[in-house]
């Protein structure tokens, strides 16, 4: 297995090492995540445990994809 | 359009999403003024909340065809199964993580883990098929990644420092 490919899976094994929030509280708070990311501010500190809990979680992670992705463009319009 | 009673949630949440979360009441925070405005001409009647709703439809099918050309560009994930960390079994860590997994997790801790961060399973593919939710699906490998953390500390074997490597 390629290095690349155990980190990957390790990754995923064990999760992120810092405190996070759950799936509740991150669908609660993604909308306000985003905004203060995309107007260039410290997300990460306003929500703590958030970005942890995206790096742990791909369904979460997906939807902060899609909809940081979806407001930024609808922005650039 | 038959009347509808709407959910009071920002435009943008799913109500069937909304379901699967962990039980707990409605955000405390205040809307903002735009979800206010929103939820305002959507509890109207008559012309006021048909047209809201006509503008609803045409936001989330903007939000769809975006979201679908968006994926359309996006690579797709390699699998990955138990069998690739078995061949693996050179490295300590590895095999004291493959052992912990086998030992000190509880067979449905087990199961998940090995679904959600081994197979790659959908969360929310897997919570359907066991009757549960995202929510608590995400606690359990939560539980379970803790649980092997803490056995691979005691184990003198710590690895945030080789996976912040490409993190």
């Amino acid at each position: 297995m390629e290095h690349q490919d155990l980190n990957h899976m390790l990754g995923r094994l064990l999760g992120p090492a810092e405190p996070e929030v759950g799936c509740g509280v991150c669908f609660d708070e993604l909308d306000r995540y985003v905004e203060i990311e995309l107007a260039g501010a410290d997300a990460d500190a306003a929500i703590p445990g958030l970005r942890a809990h995206l790096g742990g979680c791909p369904a979460c992670r997906e939807e902060h994809e899609s909809l940081r992705a979806l407001v930024g463009g609808e922005q650039a319009l | 359009m038959t009347a509808v009673t709407l959910p009071a949630v920002a435009p943008m949440e799913d109500a069937a999403h909304q379901t699967t979360l962990d039980a707990q009441p409605e955000p405390a925070r205040r809307l903002d003024e735009e979800s206010r405005s929103w939820l305002r001409d959507l509890r109207a009647e008559g012309a006021t909340k048909d047209e809201a709703i006509v503008r609803l439809h045409q936001l989330l099918l903007r939000a769809a065809r975006f979201e679908v050309s968006r994926r359309a560009t996006l690579p797709h994930l390699r699998g990955s199964d138990l069998d690739d960390l078995a061949n693996q079994a050179a490295d300590d860590a590895l095999m004291t993580l493959q052992r912990a997994i086998g030992e000190i997790l509880t067979p449905h801790q087990r199961r998940v883990l090995v679904a959600l961060a081994l197979n790659e399973v959908p969360i929310d593919v897997l919570a359907e098929s066991l009757q549960t939710t995202r929510g608590a699906l995400y606690k359990t490998l939560h539980d379970a990644r803790r649980k092997l953390r803490k056995h691979l500390e005691e184990c003198g074997l710590s690895l945030d420092a080789w996976l912040g490597e490409t993190n």
